[in-house]
């Protein structure tokens, strides 16, 4: 396994020149380039903030604003990283069948690339935040350790999906159904700890939701934007363990498939 | 360059699929299936390879689709890791394995070059420095800043080769893909080759394209079914391949032909025909300048009078022959019938260019209309080493330019430069 990680650093300069190339040639194409995966995470929150504060009784819009486009944004990246991560090897069969290079590499690269449009996204729900009144004082020097967060989750289990993926080519819709479904069980629409005048989930519901590894992620992206310390501790920590569950898991399976799972490809 | 040191050696290599049942990438089926004994079928891809190759040689692999080359090449490449026995490869390995691999549309001519130069294990200073030499080599100057998706197919490739074929790796790896471009570009790959060669790299070339393997590679290994059935001399080697290949086919059609390459019958006559060298030895490959003779002896059943000789020479996977030819109506009159066998030998000036071909011979009655008897279609090899053309027919050129002589046959170059 340290053989893994070694190959792994020592084609790191590969990673980052495909995590530049598909950064690249994502946003070429297109005239607005990188403003697209920044405006539409930006616009899913503002709309859902719209629509859940008229439908709730409004008069939330000030906090509920920034507070769902923090959630958006950190969803959003797991989200996109995730999918392509998670069939990053099959994907890649034209290359990955021919040529040798660690396979860890792969599924590393989407969440890599994802990395300069999350930290801009980061920067508006900030902008936006203090434009609402809020603010998240130094808290926001936990952005980085945010993003780190973020990125480990989203490489961990891309990683061992992506190789789940080569031998049962379901997993796609598994992880498309997954993330619907965990878009509701992560804290990005409701709170999770009620304050003046706001309704909070029951306490009987938020242990399932704290022991899922995204509501971490984006609590403590919201920490770092506007200073929401709710359940952050237990949220993050749970995250971390789930990161290194997978992180063992991850370097298990590929030491033991990785030369053999190309044959299926 | 030692040479004392192997840079690729087998052991007992052996590589075995698995197959489960046909669709068990479904993951219903494979929760329908979770405990009972699944059918699985196992292919024995490659069995017992012992191979070593030395720093600096250049090896051909050959061997019909589905032999194992490719089974061979992805553990060579360290893509796959072999069932039994070891691979060893020394220093680092560069698949040139289908051009243009790797490559990505949206990206301009020269980011590629950079990704794909470091996908086949180039560093990235080592690109930087080889940056100009690559696109000299490709030619394509003008378009680098142009995403590749506007490349024509010609430009596209010719970039590919040219960032594969300088990444200067200890054991190159090239599969099927030295006919690349135009003529003059595949003439400036062959170059560069040497070049490769010269330098002490060593080089495997996978392929089922015979025409251009006895020309770059001295020695070669025929794979069948997965076993290594041939290692030696290219020449040979291909010879070998053609005699796997007519046997495989006789296995098919045996219930066609009766006994293997047993004469047939058609009407009265039964016709055996032997390919040999003018020293009267059977071969089964003939170099293009040298002659090969059809030896034929027919027995008859029945009389026939003045019998004509046809004969037909074609490319094997090509539907018109290369050549026939007859012999003259009454030209010859013996009598042949029960107890009084012919025989007769046929001479020929072999201009045919590498390939494989199938020689057959037919006899007729003296009117040409009834065929009393053939021979089965043997099969030959024409190899064309030092034979400076491709094609079917090596019609020798001579080419002067300004009144001076450049290329004359034989394969001499005449001057160069």
């Amino acid at each position: 396994m340290r053989a893994l990680l070694k190959d792994f650093w020592a084609h790191r300069d590969l990673l980052s020149m495909l995590a530049k190339q598909d950064y690249r040639s994502r946003y070429r194409s297109a005239s607005l380039g990188l403003a697209w995966s920044v405006f539409l995470p930006l616009l899913q929150g503002v709309v859902i903030a719209v629509v859940f504060s008229r439908l709730t009784g409004g008069g939330l819009t000030k906090v509920y604003v920034p507070y769902v486009i923090c959630g958006v944004t950190a969803f959003s990246f797991l989200s996109s990283s995730l999918t392509a991560s998670s069939t990053s090897i099959v994907d890649s069969a034209a290359i990955a069948g021919r040529i040798y290079f660690p396979r860890l590499v792969l599924p590393t690269i989407t969440p890599t690339a994802n990395l300069p449009g999350l930290l801009i996204s980061l920067g508006m729900a900030l902008v936006i935040t203090l434009l609402t009144g809020g603010g998240p004082g130094w808290w926001v020097l936990l952005a980085p350790v945010a993003v780190l967060l973020a990125w480990s989750l989203a490489i961990t289990a891309g990683a061992l999906l992506s190789m789940l993926h080569v031998y049962s080519r379901d997993i796609r819709y598994i992880v498309q159904a997954g993330l619907l479904v965990l878009f509701y069980a992560t804290p990005i629409i409701y709170f999770l700890r009620g304050s003046s005048g706001i309704r909070a989930l029951p306490h009987s519901i938020v242990p399932y939701i704290v022991a899922n590894p995204a509501t971490g992620v984006v609590q403590l992206v919201r920490l770092a934007v506007t200073g929401d310390t709710a359940y952050v501790g237990p949220a993050v920590a749970v995250t971390v363990g789930w990161v290194v569950v997978l992180f063992v898991l991850v370097l298990t399976v590929y030491a033991r498939l990785e030369r053999v799972a190309c044959d299926r490809l | 360059m030692t040479g004392s040191e192997n840079a690729v050696s087998l052991t007992a290599v052996g590589k075995r699929y698995v197959q489960t049942e046909q669709r068990d990438e479904t993951l219903l089926r494979r929760l329908s299936t979770v405990g009972r004994r699944k059918k699985t079928t196992e292919l024995w891809a490659l069995r017992d390879i012992d191979l070593s190759i030395a720093q600096g040689e250049t090896i051909g692999v050959i061997g019909r689709n589905g032999s194992g080359k490719t089974t061979l090449l992805r553990m060579l490449s360290g893509v796959s890791a072999p069932t039994t026995g070891t691979v060893r490869v020394v220093g680092r390995v560069a698949p040139l394995i289908g051009i243009g691999v790797g490559f990505n549309a949206e990206l301009t001519g020269r980011e590629n070059v950079f990704t794909n130069g470091r996908l086949l294990g180039m560093s990235e200073a080592r690109i930087r420095r080889d940056y100009d030499a690559i696109v000299d080599f490709s030619e394509i100057e003008g378009f680098l800043d142009t995403p590749v998706k506007f490349y024509s197919s010609g430009m596209f490739l010719r970039l590919a080769f040219a960032v594969a074929i300088h990444t200067d790796p200890d054991v190159l790896v090239l599969d099927e893909i030295l006919a690349v471009g135009d003529l003059a570009f595949q003439l400036k790959c062959m170059d560069k080759m040497r070049e490769i060669q010269a330098a002490g790299t060593t080089i495997i070339i996978v392929t089922h394209n015979l025409h251009t393997l006895d020309r770059t590679a001295p020695r070669a290994v025929l794979l069948s079914r997965g076993r290594m059935v041939y290692d030696g001399p290219t020449e040979q080697a291909i010879g070998r391949m053609h005699e796997v290949m007519q046997a495989e086919s006789r296995d098919r059609s045996s219930l066609a032909l009766q006994e293997g390459s047993g004469p047939t019958f058609v009407g009265g006559a039964e016709v055996v025909l032997d390919l040999v060298d003018t020293n009267g030895t059977r071969q089964r490959t003939f170099a293009t300048g040298d002659d090969i003779v059809l030896r034929v002896e027919a027995s008859f059943d029945t009389e026939v009078r003045g019998p004509l000789l046809g004969i037909m020479l074609a490319p094997i996977g090509l539907g018109s022959p290369a050549y026939t030819t007859f012999t003259t109506p009454g030209a010859y009159d013996g009598v042949h019938g029960p107890g009084r066998p012919l025989e007769a030998e046929i001479t020929l000036d072999n201009r045919l260019l590498a390939g494989g071909y199938t020689a057959t011979v037919a006899l007729h009655d003296s009117d040409g209309k009834t065929m009393v008897g053939t021979t089965p279609a043997e099969s030959f090899y024409v190899t064309s080493v030092g034979v400076h053309a491709t094609g079917l027919v090596d019609l020798q050129a001579v080419i002067s330019i300004e009144g001076r002589v450049i290329e004359a046959p034989q394969g001499q170059r005449l001057t160069r430069g």
